[in-house]
């Protein structure tokens, strides 16, 4: 499902250029629940963001399902991330503005053309929001914004999800709803590649692999 | 499905005070547009209802005194005196008798015209001469033949009582120094360059120079003066010109009488007239005054506009582009996360644009209104059906151009930074 090849990507910063990921191989299968860890600035969300199309890599290929979203022109490769990925964040990104189903629906603005007016109800229902289902984010717990996110993630039935410390605000309680939800998803027969320092959140993922300088260490 | 709009709504009432601090500026850039350009539309109405106003005071005037002078003139009539063209009528007035002659037959044309009515047409033909038999003494001969009846007017209307009686030829009518000093009386014979003369009438003293003259018929007159066909000029009394004013009369004439001048003497119709005349171009001189007034006025406005219309144009669209930059710095991450979700760098260039859009909408709606009530407010109470007539589709249509245009503009460049945000970048960041 992504197939991440000799990845490298380098940055420009005060003291000249820093490579974040040098050189970084790994697979993650259909069905399979893959966690990332490292420490900070090992370089997990730079490879996180090159895996979702939304970061060019220097050099190397993110390849998801057969395609290179870099082969893509910028307008592709969003229809391309709007209809085969998913991103849930730590901070949960939900906009601040919109009601749950609204936040829920906002990535059909994408897709214009699909009615997911009744998937998004099913969402709602699926991970228990719907008597918070016009509630601005603000007026929500953490757990139920980081459910509002996954629902979102999910609204254009992506084949992969990425998922950046999709625990890190929670309650070990939440955290353990959103796992067993990524879970399920890869055992759907979705693909999840989640970062996470957590190693029970790492103990939830089929395997984990673990980056230290941007470099792929190991994987367990 | 996610409405566009429903977007772009959600956002302006959540950032309520950015959307009305933007609503703001387009506001009061919209409503002093509407608000000047109304002014200038009510000022012109203004100008169009005062000078109407002058305009029909001025005609009603006239009016009256065109009455005055007809009826004046109906009453009165003018007086004209035909002479040779090249008399110098002082010369006239001082001698009594002319230089230069016209025709006979101009009478009759004069009488046969239809300019005037006419009442009086009396013949001249006035000589000074010496009275070779009565001890070459100076008189003053006069030819006559009493008035000419005006052909086109009907019998029942001739004057029934002339103001000269023609005097019979052979007869003789003497002023008083002449037949005083002749001594003789009615019905006595008096010799007169060579011919006999019998006393028709003699005349009472009247201290003019009719007391030295002789009057005689206009024939025997011109035969004696050697002056067949010809007379010195021919008055014209109490000429009733309903259709015409003095000066169209005098031209009318010299035009029928090619070789004469026509001198209109000094009487209460003509004086009338002149000052008929001298009250309307005074008026007339007026109406120009408060025109040139007026169009002052709406210059020294129109430049006031032009400068106030764009300092205030640019001032509200920086505020509006101060304002779209920070609301696009507030919503880095939504953009970051909208475009994570899929959407096209050209999607969030539209949701802010859609957004200014809907501003300048708004604004140019409330703009209009606001404007459109504060330029009837001062000075124009007095226009009929007020705001009918500053009602101006076009100022309409060009300020809900103008507005959405403005806030379109100013919104441009944030609305690129926004469309151009790096989401990886600013979910880097965090």
């Amino acid at each position: 499902m992504l197939e991440i090849e000799n990845l490298d990507k380098m940055y420009n910063g005060p003291d000249g250029v820093l490579r974040a990921v040098d050189d970084v191989s790994f697979h993650v299968k259909t069905g399979e629940f893959v966690a990332m860890q490292g420490a900070s600035g090992s370089g997990k969300t730079t490879v996180l963001l090159c895996a979702g199309g939304l970061q060019a890599p220097d050099r190397g290929h993110a390849i998801i399902d057969g395609t290179d979203p870099y082969r893509m022109t910028p307008d592709e490769r969003a229809q391309f991330r709007a209809s085969n990925i998913g991103f849930v964040f730590q901070q949960f990104h939900l906009i601040p503005y919109l009601s749950v189903i609204d936040n829920v629906l906002a990535p059909s603005g994408a897709l214009p053309d699909q009615n997911v007016n009744g998937r998004a109800q099913e969402l709602i229902e699926r991970f228990n929001l719907s008597a918070r289902a016009d509630h601005k984010p603000s007026e929500l717990s953490t757990g139920e914004q980081q459910r509002t996110a996954m629902a979102r993630a999910l609204l254009n039935n992506p084949m992969l999800l990425l998922a950046d410390e999709p625990t890190g605000n929670l309650d070990k309680e939440n955290a353990m709803i959103v796992l067993n939800y990524l879970w399920e998803f890869a055992e759907s027969g979705g693909a999840v590649l989640m970062v996470t320092h957590s190693e029970e959140a790492a103990s939830y993922a089929h395997r984990t692999i673990h980056l230290k300088n941007g470099k792929l260490l190991a994987s367990e | 499905m996610t409405d566009f709009w429903h977007l772009v709504r959600k956002e302006a009432t959540h950032r309520k005070l950015t959307f009305a601090l933007c609503l703001l500026a387009i506001v009061i850039a919209a409503s002093v547009l509407v608000g000047e350009l109304t002014v200038l539309k009510a000022h012109d109405l203004q100008t169009d209802f005062i000078l109407e106003e002058k305009e029909q005071r001025l005609e009603d005037e006239m009016a009256k005194m065109e009455d005055d002078y007809r009826k004046i003139a109906l009453e009165l009539g003018l007086n004209v005196l035909i002479l040779p063209e090249g008399e110098n009528p002082d010369d006239f007035y001082a001698e009594g008798y002319t230089s230069k002659f016209m025709l006979e037959e101009y009478i009759d044309r004069v009488a046969e015209s239809n300019l005037v009515t006419i009442n009086h047409l009396l013949p001249i033909l006035e000589q000074k001469i010496r009275w070779t038999e009565q001890g070459n003494r100076t008189i003053m001969l006069v030819g006559t033949r009493g008035e000419t009846p005006v052909s086109w007017k009907p019998p029942e209307k001739q004057k029934p009582m002339p103001t000269t009686v023609g005097v019979a030829p052979g007869k003789i009518v003497l002023g008083y120094e002449l037949w005083d000093s002749l001594n003789v009386e009615v019905g006595d014979t008096v010799e007169l360059l060579g011919e006999n003369f019998e006393v028709d009438k003699c005349h009472s003293r009247r201290g003019t120079i009719d007391d030295i003259t002789a009057w005689i018929d206009l024939g025997q007159a011109q035969h004696l003066l050697g002056m067949e066909g010809s007379i010195s000029g021919i008055r014209l009394l109490q000429c009733l010109c309903e259709g015409y004013d003095p000066p169209t009369l005098k031209r009318n004439i010299e035009e029928i009488l090619p070789g004469t001048q026509a001198i209109l003497l000094e009487n209460k119709a003509l004086t009338r007239w002149e000052a008929r005349s001298n009250a309307k171009a005074v008026a007339k001189s007026s109406l120009a005054r408060e025109l040139a007034h007026r169009s002052k006025l709406r210059g020294e406005i129109e430049s006031f506009v032009a400068l106030l219309i764009p300092i205030v144009s640019i001032v509200s669209m920086a505020l509006i582009g101060v304002l779209t930059l920070n609301n696009v710095r507030e919503r880095r991450q939504e953009i970051a996360i909208l475009r994570t979700l899929g959407y096209r760098s050209r999607q969030i260039l539209n949701l802010f644009l859609a957004k200014a859009l809907l501003l300048g909408i708004i604004g140019a709606t409330l703009g209009y209104l606001i404007g459109f009530s504060v330029a009837l407010a001062p000075g124009t109470g007095s226009v009929a059906g007020t705001i009918a007539s500053l009602f101006d589709v076009r100022i309409l249509a060009m300020t809900l151009v103008a507005a959405p245009g403005m806030s379109l503009l100013a919104s441009w460049v944030p609305a690129l930074i926004a469309a151009r945000e790096d989401p990886a970048d600013i979910l880097r960041a965090g």
